[in-house]
């Protein structure tokens, strides 16, 4: 069974393979035009000497925007290859009737499944790590010049670590079970991609309370302790004597109408106005990793399980 | 001695119509059994059934004295589409049945595909369609299965190809020694090869036996309409055609028929085919009209 598989699988992984390879030419080259414009600018000195490079930097991400820009589109790799390898899986062989010559064989139905769904869920995994790698030595030039690109900025969290692979094998799970229980590849795939995108974004919104935040507090006026520290910063607010939230900083600032930096000081410290950062560290990076995973890996295990049971029992 | 195919009861239904039912068979090993039908009259779904790809809304089906879905390794079958995959070369096609059969006779199968003359290196998806029938019957030959069924294998054949299908059928019958149950809408592709029939129409069974006992068993009679009441009387009319005066009877005769009217000839296989077909609310298996459903 193993063998089919393979053969079967072969057009299938030879037009990744070309996907993946035109990926990476374009990560190698572009990241290669990055480090010689870091150098050349100067840009890369200014960093290590430790000064102010505002301007350089700006020139930097002016530059390369579209660069910066395309490495969203990496958030659809998942997605892709659940519409593409998880949607067809089932639903092609029951389109044109292969089911019926590769059910009646003395190989079970259950080990065909296990078979398909083995080599292609380890193949998907397998790309998405890759891909993962690709992007994070990729990504280490900007990193210098935006600190705010941390590995816990909500951007870059899911390009990071191994979230990529779970993402990647709850969205092939997805597609897998939808061609099952669909036995179309067409209608499996926009199932595959309206199911997909939901649930991804909807435990994004839960991302910020896998562990409870931590805040500092700090002078007003003065910039946070925890500037720099690639932190996920949710919040920041402006909190006066009695600990009430005036609002987010930046926005009420109460002492913004005194005239002169002297007098706008002297209110704040009169209020006891101070700021409060809610943030969740850069240690937990991780956890974070782990506890998100976590989650698609159950969700994962719940979807093939229906694909199964449909596959074994239904599709009788 | 095992039955090739069993049922008892069977039945299979799509949402509330059925597809398949009160099917009670049980056909022998060894013989080669022709399951005749129109179309939809239940012969995918009962072979469907024979091998798990369906499982049935009522009743048990077992295939060589087994749940159907246990006993694939011994059983070929050949869905009506001749399923293969289409991007396969043939020499990898019959390396698959290798791949998925521990069983598996690589010389027989290239055997057949050497003497249907199919180049080994030729795309699955370019061959025409005889060569494909032939290709999927070396598959399912292949596998040297004690059990054969071949849903409609000639159906989408032309005439030469049909008769080369049948005949390469055949001689593997003859070598092998295998149970074939071959389904098919017209009884002509069958003739050749059938020794035992089943009759599916309207979703029921309404005849299975031996050719030859079937055939001892029914006589074409043909005489005055109005002694038909007489005839009625002592054997089962199956069918019957009347025109003014004549009466035309299929009859399953209980005894000989001595009345000089009659005029009495053997039935053909087609006759008694037809005969039943257009007896469609006859019950499972027993080919009992009533006389009202034949008067009538």
């Amino acid at each position: 069974m193993t063998r089919l598989t393979w053969r079967l699988a072969r057009p299938n992984i030879l037009a990744s393979l070309a996907l993946l390879a035109a990926l990476a030419l374009y990560a190698v080259l572009t990241r290669r035009a990055m480090t010689a414009d870091l150098d050349g600018s100067g840009l890369s000195a200014c960093l290590t000497s430790g000064g102010d490079c505002l301007s350089l930097a700006r020139d930097f991400t002016d530059k390369f925007n579209v660069v910066l820009n395309t490495h969203r589109l990496l958030l659809l790799v998942p997605l892709l290859i659940g519409m593409f390898w998880g949607g067809p899986l089932v639903a092609r062989e029951i389109e044109q009737g292969t089911h019926r010559l590769a059910w009646t064989q003395s190989v079970s139905r259950g080990r065909w499944l296990a078979t398909k769904l083995g080599i292609f869920l380890l193949g998907a995994a397998a790309v998405a790590a890759a891909l993962t790698q690709l992007m994070t030595w990729w990504f280490t030039p900007i990193e210098r010049v935006q600190d705010n690109f941390g590995r816990m900025n909500l951007d870059v969290f899911d390009f990071r670590g191994i979230v990529p692979v779970a993402y990647t094998v709850f969205a092939f799970a997805l597609g897998a079970a939808a061609g099952a229980i669909f036995k179309r590849t067409v209608p499996a795939m926009v199932v595959t991609l309206v199911a997909y995108l939901p649930i991804k974004i909807g435990v994004q919104t839960l991302r910020d309370q896998y562990l409870a935040p931590l805040d500092v507090t700090y002078a007003f006026g003065t910039s946070s302790p925890r500037l720099g520290s690639g932190d996920w910063l949710l919040s920041s607010e402006v909190v006066n004597r009695g600990g009430e939230v005036l609002g987010s900083a930046g926005v009420s600032n109460p002492c913004q109408a005194m005239a002169g930096k002297a007098a706008a000081e002297a209110c704040s410290v009169e209020n006891g106005y101070r700021f409060v950062d809610t943030y969740q560290p850069l240690s937990r990076f991780w956890s974070f990793q782990l506890i998100e995973s976590g989650i698609f890996v159950c969700l994962s295990v719940v979807v093939l399980a229906v694909a199964t049971w449909w596959i074994l029992r239904r599709t009788a | 001695m095992t039955p090739a195919l069993e049922a008892s009861g069977l039945g299979r239904r799509y949402g509330k119509k059925w597809a398949l039912r009160d099917c009670s068979l049980n056909l022998p090993v060894g013989r080669v059994i022709g399951l005749v039908g129109p179309n939809g009259a239940g012969k995918t779904t009962l072979l469907s059934l024979a091998v798990g790809l369906l499982r049935p809304s009522a009743g048990e089906v077992r295939t060589l004295g087994r749940p159907p879905r246990s006993v694939l390794a011994e059983v070929g079958f050949v869905a009506q589409d001749k399923p293969l995959y289409r991007g396969l070369t043939v020499a990898e096609t019959l390396r698959m049945g290798g791949w998925l059969n521990p069983g598996w006779d690589e010389g027989l199968a290239r055997q057949r595909i050497a003497r249907a003359e199919i180049p080994l290196q030729q795309k699955v998806g370019s061959l025409s369609g005889g060569q494909r029938s032939q290709l999927a019957l070396a598959v399912a030959l292949g596998k040297r299965p004690k059990l054969l069924l071949l849903d409609e294998p000639v159906a989408d054949l032309d005439p030469l190809a049909r008769r080369e299908f049948l005949k390469a059928l055949m001689e593997e019958v003859a070598d092998s020694g295998v149970t074939v149950v071959l389904s098919s809408h017209l009884l002509a592709d069958v003739e050749r090869t059938r020794e035992y029939l089943v009759l599916l129409s309207a979703s029921r069974v309404q005849l299975a036996d031996d050719t030859e006992a079937l055939l001892g068993h029914h006589r074409m009679v043909t005489g005055p309409r109005a002694r038909a009441a007489g005839l009625l009387a002592d054997h089962q009319v199956v069918n019957a055609e009347y025109t003014e005066r004549q009466a035309s009877l299929l009859v399953r005769t209980s005894g000989p028929i001595t009345d000089p009217v009659w005029t009495v000839r053997p039935a053909t296989l087609e006759e008694l085919a037809l005969a039943y077909m257009s007896a469609p609310t006859a019950d499972a298996g027993s080919a009992s009209p009533s006389s009202q459903e034949i008067s009538a």
